[in-house]
C-alpha cells in the first residue's frame, strides 16, 4: 500500500512538470480516462475552425495582392477579419520613412477692428513634439493628419491636384473643393472624396491650433495647411538627395464642431508651445510671413504642388 | 494511417487532456492588464486633447471608422458626445477593470468587461485608440477569452487554494462538460501562437518589399526620423556604428521571416524568443514604440515553457518575500522610532 503510494506521489511530481493537467498516459502503459464522443467531435470541429482562421487571417496579412485577391479570398478575408480583429503589420515597411515630416498651419484673422491679418506660418509638429516623453504617445494627431492628407493627395490626377491649390476660403465649408475637385476628373470619385475628407480634418486642427495661438487677436476666418518633408542625411553623410519638399493644400474656410472644447485645445497646445519655445506672429495684411521662432519657415521650405512623380 | 492516428491521438491528447500554457496565459493577463493601467495613465493629463472634448475635430474621419460599428452595446460604453467629466468616470473605471484583470480577480466576467470597454474606448477617438498597438492588443484580448488565463498567479487562484475549487461554467445543476474549457483553453494557446507566427512573418515580408530593409541600410534611416527619438543623441550615435545597422535590419527581417521554423527546436526556440524580445526593447526605446514593443514582448511569453516559468517563479519568490520583509521591517522600525517617548 505504502509503495503504490509512492508511486502516485512520483506520477503527481511528474504531472507537475508538464503543465497543470492530469499526467499524460506512457507510451505502452496504462491510458487516461477515454474521452467522449462529444469531446472528440468538437475538438475535430475545433481545429477546423481554427485552420480556416489561420488561413484567412494569413490571406489578409499577405503583402502579395495576387493572394490576396486569389479566387476572390481577400473579400472573405476581409469580411471576416474586420472590424475586430483588424490588424496591420506593415511597420516601418516596406521602406522607413527618410524624412521629418510636419505639419504647418497659418490663418486668416480678421479683428474686430481692423482689416484682415494674415499670420506666419506655424509648425504643429514641432508644437506636439516639444517634449520628449509625447514621441511615445503615437500617433500624434498632427501627424496622423500630415499622413492622411499626403495619402489622400498623391491618389489624386495631376489636374485634380492643381485643383486642390486654388483658394476656396470664400466658402462656408468645403462643398466648392469638393466639386473642383470631380469637375477636374470625374473619374476618380473616391480619390476626391478621400482627400475632402483628409482636407477637413486639417483645417479643422487648423483651427484649433490656430485659435489656441491668435483667437485673441481675432475671428479665426481662413485656414491654409501645409505638409512639410525634410530628408534626413545619407548613411555616408551626404546630403539627403532631395531639398525639404512639401505639399500645399489653398486656403480653405475655418471649421468649427459643436462638441469640440476650444479652450481645452487651447489649454494642451499653448503650453506644449511654451516648452517647444515656438512663438509666431501676425502678418500684414499683405500677408507676411511672421515667424518668430527663427524656424525655417514653410515657405522656405515650399516647392509649390508637387510633380506628380514626387513622392511625399 | 497508423502514423496519421498517432498524429491525431497525440493532438487529442493536447487539446483534452489538460489546460497548456497556464503560466504563460497568467503573464500575458497580467503584462496586458499594466500595458492599459500604464497607457490609459499617460494620456490622461491630456485626455481632453488625446479623447475628450478637445478632440472632436477628428469628427470627419472619426465618424467614417469601423469601430463605431461595434456590436451594441460595446459601441456605447464611451461615446464622442460625453462632456469630459463623464468621459473621465469611464475611464477611472477601465482602469478599475483592467487592474482586476491583471491580478486575476473573477476573470469569467473581468475578462469579457475589459475586451468590452476597450473595445468601446477606441470609439472615444479611432484615430488615436485604434490603431497601432491596440489592434494587436484587442486580437489578443478577444482569443484570450476563450482561455482561463487565471489557473495560477492570480487571486482567482488563491482562492482555489483555500478548497473553494470553481465549478464548471454553468448556472446551477446545469453546467458544461469539463472538457470544453480545456478545449477553448488550448484552442486560444493556437491562436496566440499562431497570431505571432503570422505577424512576424507577414511583418518580415512586407519589409522584403523594399531596398532597404534588403540591403541593411533600413535601421539608419528608422534612427535618424525625429518625430520617433525618444534619446535624439543616443539614436545619432548609433545611426553611425554602420555594422551594427546593417546587423540590425538585417536580423529585423530575417529572424522574424524564420521564427515558425525556430520553434521546432527547443534551443532555436529560447535563443529566438530571447532575440525577438531584444529586438523589441531596442525598438521601445530608439523607435518610440514602447506599447507595441511590450504587448509583443508579453505575447511572447506563450511559447515559453510552463517547466520554464515555474523555476523562474520558484526562484523569484524567495528573493522578492526576503526583499518584501526587509522593507516592511524597515518601515516598521522606522515607524517605531518615529513614535514620541519610545525607544
Amino acid at each position: 500500500m505504502s509503495h503504490a503510494r509512492g508511486d502516485l506521489r512520483r506520477d503527481r511530481r511528474r504531472a507537475g512538470q508538464h503543465g497543470s493537467g492530469p499526467a499524460r498516459p506512457r507510451a505502452g502503459g496504462s491510458s487516461a480516462a477515454p474521452r467522449s464522443r462529444a469531446a472528440v467531435c468538437a475538438a475535430a470541429v475545433a481545429m477546423a475552425l481554427v485552420v480556416v482562421h489561420i488561413v484567412l487571417t494569413a490571406v489578409f496579412n499577405a503583402p502579395n495582392a495576387a493572394i490576396r485577391d486569389r479566387g476572390g479570398l481577400g473579400g472573405v478575408a476581409s469580411a471576416y477579419i474586420e472590424p475586430y480583429l483588424t490588424q496591420d503589420y506593415r511597420m516601418y515597411a516596406p521602406d522607413p520613412l527618410r524624412a521629418d515630416r510636419a505639419l504647418w498651419v497659418r490663418a486668416t484673422i480678421v479683428p474686430t477692428d481692423g482689416d484682415a491679418l494674415v499670420t506666419g506660418w506655424v509648425d504643429t509638429t514641432e508644437i506636439e513634439l516639444a517634449s520628449p516623453a509625447r514621441r511615445m504617445m503615437r500617433p500624434q494627431p498632427s501627424l496622423q493628419v500630415a499622413g492622411r492628407l499626403v495619402a489622400a493627395f498623391y491618389a489624386l490626377s495631376a489636374e485634380q491636384r492643381l485643383a486642390s491649390a486654388e483658394d476656396y476660403s470664400a466658402a462656408e465649408d468645403l462643398a466648392p473643393l469638393q466639386e473642383g475637385l470631380l469637375e477636374a476628373d470625374p473619374n476618380r470619385e473616391d480619390e476626391a472624396l478621400a482627400f475632402v475628407r483628409a482636407t477637413n480634418v486639417a483645417v479643422s486642427y487648423g483651427t484649433q491650433a490656430a485659435r489656441a495661438l491668435w483667437g485673441e487677436a481675432g475671428d479665426v476666418v481662413a485656414i491654409e495647411t501645409r505638409v512639410v518633408s525634410t530628408p534626413v542625411p545619407g548613411p555616408d553623410g551626404s546630403e539627403p538627395a532631395t531639398a525639404p519638399d512639401g505639399i500645399g493644400t489653398g486656403w480653405r474656410p475655418a471649421i468649427d464642431w459643436a462638441a469640440q472644447d476650444d479652450e481645452a485645445f487651447a489649454a494642451t497646445f499653448l503650453a506644449w508651445a511654451e516648452q517647444a519655445g515656438v512663438r509666431v506672429g501676425l502678418g500684414s495684411a499683405a500677408g507676411g510671413s511672421g515667424t518668430e521662432s527663427g524656424e525655417e519657415s514653410a515657405d522656405d521650405a515650399d516647392q509649390g504642388v508637387a510633380d506628380e512623380g514626387g513622392e511625399g | 494511417m497508423s502514423g496519421d492516428r498517432g498524429a491525431w491521438e497525440r493532438l487529442l491528447a493536447w487539446l483534452l487532456d489538460g489546460h497548456r500554457a497556464s503560466r504563460g496565459l497568467a503573464v500575458m493577463r497580467i503584462g496586458f492588464g499594466t500595458v492599459t493601467i500604464a497607457y490609459v495613465l499617460m494620456l490622461l493629463p491630456q485626455m481632453s486633447y488625446a479623447f475628450g472634448e478637445a478632440s472632436r475635430w477628428g469628427e470627419a474621419v472619426s465618424r467614417a471608422s469601423p469601430v463605431n460599428g461595434y456590436l451594441w452595446p460595446v459601441s456605447e460604453i464611451f461615446s464622442r458626445g460625453d462632456s469630459d467629466p463623464v468621459t473621465l468616470v469611464k475611464v477611472i473605471l477601465l482602469l478599475l477593470v483592467a487592474l482586476a484583470y491583471a491580478v486575476g480577480w473573477h476573470m469569467r466576467v473581468t475578462s469579457p468587461v475589459l475586451v468590452a470597454m476597450l473595445l468601446g474606448f477606441a470609439t472615444a477617438n479611432p484615430q488615436v485608440l485604434s490603431e497601432g498597438h491596440h489592434e494587436t492588443l484587442r486580437v489578443m484580448l478577444i482569443f484570450l477569452l476563450l482561455a482561463d488565463t487565471s489557473r495560477v498567479w492570480s487571486l482567482d487562484a488563491r482562492a482555489r487554494g483555500r478548497g473553494r475549487a470553481l465549478p464548471s461554467p454553468g448556472v446551477g445543476a446545469i453546467r458544461i462538460a469539463p472538457w470544453f474549457p480545456t478545449l477553448a483553453n488550448n484552442v486560444a494557446v493556437i491562436l496566440i501562437g499562431a497570431q505571432l507566427c503570422i505577424a512576424y512573418v507577414s511583418s518580415a515580408l512586407w519589409k522584403l518589399q523594399g531596398a532597404d530593409w534588403a540591403e541593411g541600410r533600413a535601421v539608419y534611416y528608422a534612427l535618424r526620423v525625429d518625430e520617433t527619438a525618444l534619446f535624439p543623441a543616443l539614436n545619432d550615435a548609433l545611426s553611425h556604428a554602420t555594422p551594427l545597422v546593417l546587423i540590425a535590419s538585417l536580423a529585423a527581417v530575417y529572424l522574424p521571416l524564420t521564427f515558425p521554423v525556430l520553434l521546432l527546436n527547443r534551443w532555436t526556440r529560447a535563443i529566438a524568443l530571447a532575440a525577438l524580445a531584444a529586438m523589441h526593447v531596442a525598438i521601445g526605446v530608439l523607435l518610440a514604440q514602447p506599447w507595441m514593443s511590450l504587448v509583443m514582448i508579453v505575447s511572447l511569453a506563450i511559447f515559453v515553457r510552463e517547466e520554464t516559468w515555474a523555476a523562474l517563479a520558484a526562484w523569484t519568490r524567495p528573493r522578492a518575500l526576503r526583499l518584501w520583509n526587509r522593507m516592511t521591517w524597515r518601515r516598521a522600525v522606522r515607524r517605531q522610532q518615529a513614535r514620541p517617548g519610545r525607544g
